[in-house]
């Protein structure tokens, strides 16, 4: 299974992460047809929440963008999952959608889901880029600093 | 067009609302090829009133939030038998939920509050019912609503 993008990976020094499990009642990522709907990742390593509190009060927006990042790990980590282990079934990414825990005021939401979607292009290339939705929130679970909500084409 | 689903409802004393009218310049649900996309619901008391109304973390509990999105499910379902032709046999699989909670800045346990969503749909599908999820809290809510649930089906 040791495809192109594995080799893509090895070369940006990126090892996919365990992903954490579900937090509720759900699976992590369901297909239909060609699309993988991916269920929203969080900055969670090794089963603990790396990043969490309000985006621009506890977390600044260089780590808020690190988040970002390690949320878009664990998404791609359940998109292998989800694709038997082959990466190279991705034909593109559809769409990205950021939540961000942050109080009133704070507006820089497209820098902190850059993380993620800097990610994706990384990885895949252009065929990544992808369309978005950054937006900020009132809370999230576990008091995460983000969420990334993410739709794969996928063969 | 009584089938397995329809009488699964009937086992579980679920009554599907006739279907909300949407408040605004949309449509309740949209299909493309075999997939749907619901309008986000809110909780509607049988006679269509908004229910639950206020913050999880402020007046609303985690139990009353849970009942909430169950209401939300409920008429998830509802449109999603319109969009089936009225039969509800016809859907493959719940591919995903989408849970908005009206939460205060320090509440955390929104997937408690979205499981009462996603309960449902395991119990009214079984394994076609499992799906993938978000469940993130935001500052407000259309009519003060708790909760409100957006969802994607895969139909035959």
């Amino acid at each position: 299974m040791a495809g192109r993008i594995e080799a893509r990976l090895k070369k940006l020094g990126i090892v996919l992460p365990n992903p954490p499990n579900p937090a509720g009642n759900y699976v992590p990522a369901v297909r239909a047809g060609h699309i993988l709907f991916v269920s929203a990742q969080g900055p969670i390593v090794d089963g603990k929440p790396a990043y969490q509190g309000k985006i621009g009060r506890d977390i600044s927006v260089e780590d808020g963008n690190a988040a970002g990042r390690i949320a878009g790990l664990n998404t791609l980590a359940r998109v292998k999952q989800a694709l038997d282990g082959d990466l190279d079934r991705v034909k593109g990414v559809f769409k990205v959608v950021g939540f961000m825990n942050i109080l009133p005021g704070f507006t820089q939401m497209p820098r902190v889901l850059d993380g993620a979607s800097d990610l994706f292009v990384q990885v895949f290339g252009d065929r990544a880029k992808h369309a978005r939705a950054a937006i900020g929130i009132a809370a999230l679970p576990q008091n995460l600093a983000i969420a990334v909500d993410a739709t794969f084409a996928v063969e | 067009m009584a089938g397995r689903i329809e009488a699964r409802l009937k086992e579980l004393g679920i009554a599907l609302p006739a279907g909300s009218t949407p408040i605004a310049n949309y449509v309740s649900y949209v299909t493309m090829d075999n997939t749907v996309f619901v309008s986000g619901q809110i909780p509607r008391w049988p006679d269509g009133k908004p229910a639950y109304l206020g913050k999880l973390g402020g007046a609303i509990s985690v139990e009353d939030g849970k009942k909430a999105a169950r209401l939300c499910g409920i008429s998830l379902i509802g449109h999603a038998k319109a969009a089936c032709g009225g039969n509800l046999d016809r859907v493959k699989r719940v591919v995903k939920l989408g849970g908005f909670v009206s939460s205060t800045a320090d509440f955390v346990d929104h997937p408690s509050v979205v499981n009462g969503a996603s309960d449902l749909m395991v119990e009214v599908f079984g394994e076609a019912g499992r799906h993938a999820r978000f469940a993130v809290g935001v500052a407000d809510l259309p009519a003060n609503v708790c909760v409100e649930v957006d969802g994607i089906f895969e139909i035959a």
